[in-house]
């Protein structure tokens, strides 16, 4: 079987659990977002993939491989973590060097020449980086690394806009020079959506949404016009949020739309994602 | 071209579109080379597949052909083409929203006509 | 053989201090030696010979320390780096063989270059902590090459030791958070420095024991070196066992470690 499998996966810390049965596929060649809020669950999901965590049941394969405790299957992915594991006192120049040690195919010129675009500093030591530049040289080292499998676990924390559409564009090219599957986890879902091909919505250990990031836009639609218009519209209809703004009011709605018996005066639009996924994820 | 994420139609069918503009305002010519797949979904930030989506939507119409390791090019014939595939489309497109506003605004149908006239003379 | 990467990482990472450390031995080696010459050019005559031993044992002081360093830094970048857990701990095996070993060699090379230059000066004796343990066997014979075989042996012994008790603090420490790790300091110290002492003195002045615990410990400690036999190989091979446990627990540690939050 080709791709990642997580097959029941289950995790507790403590009393809190983590995740709980988590079951999912990631095909090769294709780009994942896994969205979810702050603590839903998605570096524990990512660190039981790369063997930093052990699961308490459940397994994880990477083509047909055990993921647990088996260099060869680790050897197929990279994780770019939240949290920096490299050694502080070592510059980033040194971190590449060691990097293409671990990781035979680590294009070291590639890697150079992106961190100058960056504006990365090479002879910086990892203590001195900033947050921004923290994560930039931890995407270096991912979009360089060449592996079959990339994790990246918000990857554009503390990055501003400039340096965040830089890695959204070098991500692409990187992906249609030689394809691999990358694994976005964020909670920025406007910003990543386009790029997405498939997006799964995790929430407190669990999976809601495993869904093709196309079918999941075309799953509900905006619709606005005056609150009557609305009202009346939206009755029998599966609403998941609503605004109003004096007499106007705007609604989303899941379900497909049959345009011809949209009434006049009525606007549609594509589905907010970021407030269906608030929506969905909100504690309640 | 402008890929707009909060319009109803999905993206692909965006690029499709924006490329059909390109090739009728000349923008791309006919036996021109129109954008990898690569440099559009770079450009609009995009998922290739979403890009490779659009463009295989011209290839099955025969308005853009692929020369293998080459690129890929708009057809001869393809302004004729996509002028008649636009037409049919005039009505449900532009005229159906043109008279919804018009009545909203309460603007008669003479009124309308007389517009469209001054704007073909300007 | 290609050498594998977190062989080659958890090596280096020992690289500068391994050299900081034979910097200093040679400093004090030239100090103690060129004051010697030096005076002795002077023609001042010392009364009882001046001793230098201990230097034999300071790669094993060092290596304890550098045990105590040696997981945090390593497990995280081979977490990083698609590094399982158990050829971290294989390959941190083959760097305590491989500095054991080298520095078991060097020790050699430093004893010889100690002695020549102590027999040179005259005034300077020069022992090693070997010779002291196992005085009988080695009275004499301080310069054959037997002696400096089985030298070798019970240094690799000790320092394998040493490096292995420094990680296996370190991984005990790694699982614990701050309170566990100040208990487990606090409790260590208790134990040596209070109730040992007091319940030797309680036990054994009431009668209630006829040899003192400190007795024990030492003759349990002269039979496993084989001191008494005046055997070192009985030691090495203590030594040997004691390091096959002490990584066997470091193990069990690390087979079930996970990235912290």
């Amino acid at each position: 079987m080709n791709g990642i499998e997580v097959n029941n996966v289950s995790k507790n810390f403590g009393d809190t659990l983590a995740l709980n049965q988590v079951s999912l596929n990631f095909e090769p060649n294709k780009i994942y977002g896994l969205l979810g809020r702050n603590g839903a669950g998605k570096s524990t999901l990512l660190n039981i993939i790369t063997n930093r965590l052990f699961p308490d049941d459940g397994t994880v394969t990477i083509e047909g491989l055990i993921g647990t405790e088996n260099d060869v299957a680790q050897k197929k992915v990279y994780m770019m973590s939240e949290k920096n594991l490299y050694p502080k006192s070592m510059t980033c120049q040194e971190v590449f060097k060691w990097s293409k040690l671990f990781y035979p195919n680590f294009d070291l010129e590639y890697a150079t020449k992106i961190s100058n675009q960056f504006g990365l500093g090479l002879h910086k030591k990892i203590r001195t980086l900033s947050t921004g530049f923290s994560s930039i040289f931890k995407i270096v080292i991912a979009l360089s690394v060449n592996t079959p499998y990339v994790l990246f676990d918000e990857p554009v924390l503390g990055l501003d806009a400039n340096h965040r559409e830089m890695f959204y564009k070098m991500l692409i090219e990187k992906y249609s020079d030689a394809s691999f599957t990358a694994i976005i986890s964020t909670h920025l879902i406007e910003e990543v959506a386009t790029i997405l091909e498939h997006v799964m919505i995790i929430k407190n250990g669990e999976i809601l949404i495993n869904d093709s990031c196309e079918s999941l836009l075309s799953s509900g639609y905006t619709v606005s016009g005056t609150a009557q218009q609305i009202d009346a519209f939206i009755l029998e209809k599966v609403v998941i949020a609503t605004d109003t703004l004096g007499g106007l009011k705007t609604a989303t709605v899941m379900g497909n739309i049959d345009k011809d018996i949209v009434p006049l005066g009525l606007e549609i639009t594509g589905l907010d994602l970021q407030r269906f996924f608030i929506k969905l994820t909100n504690e309640e | 071209m402008q890929i707009n994420f909060e319009d109803e139609r999905p993206i692909f069918i965006q690029i499709a579109e924006g490329i059909e503009d390109g090739i009728l305002t000349g923008g791309f010519a006919e036996n021109g080379q129109i954008p990898s797949i690569t440099e559009l979904s770079v450009n609009y930030k995009i998922n290739p597949a979403t890009a490779l989506k659009g463009i295989s939507l011209l290839v099955d119409e025969g308005i853009i052909f692929k020369k293998r390791g080459v690129g890929m090019f708009v057809a001869p014939g393809s302004v004729s083409k996509l002028r008649a595939k636009r037409k049919r489309s005039f009505f449900e497109h532009y005229i159906k929203k043109l008279v919804a506003e018009a009545k909203k605004l309460e603007i008669t149908s003479e009124e309308i006509l007389g517009m469209i006239e001054r704007g073909y003379k300007e | 053989m290609k050498l594998s990467a977190i062989y080659k990482y958890q090596l280096a990472e020992h690289r500068n201090s391994f050299l900081i450390f034979y910097a200093v031995i040679a400093a004090i080696l030239a100090v103690v030696f060129g004051i010697n010459a030096l005076t002795g050019l002077t023609g001042i005559q010392y009364e009882v010979p001046i001793q230098v031993s201990g230097i034999d044992l300071a790669p094993a002081v060092f290596l304890f320390v550098c045990g105590l360093n040696a997981f945090k830094g390593n497990f995280k970048m081979a977490l990083q780096n698609g590094i399982s857990r158990k050829s971290l701990f294989i390959n941190r095996i083959f760097v305590i063989l491989t500095l054991s070993t080298g520095m078991a060699l060097i020790n050699q090379i430093v004893s010889l270059v100690g002695k020549l230059l102590a027999s040179l000066s005259g005034t300077i004796v020069y022992e090693s902590i070997l010779e002291e343990l196992y005085a009988q066997r080695y009275a004499g014979h301080s310069n054959e090459a037997w002696m400096y075989l089985e030298s070798f042996l019970f240094y690799l012994a000790v320092f394998i030791v040493c490096f292995s008790i420094g990680y296996l603090i370190t991984t005990v420490f790694y699982q614990m958070n701050k309170k566990q790790k100040i208990s487990y300091i606090v409790g260590f110290y208790i134990i040596v420095f209070v109730i040992l002492p007091l319940a030797n003195t309680l036990l054994y002045h009431s009668g209630i024991i006829s040899v003192q615990i400190s007795e024990v410990l030492l003759r349990f400690l002269d039979i496993i070196m084989g001191v008494s036999a005046q055997n070192p190989y009985i030691g090495i091979f203590s030594l040997l066992i004691l390091s096959i446990l002490i990584n066997g627990s470091s193990w069990l540690l690390i087979r079930k470690a996970g990235v912290k939050n």
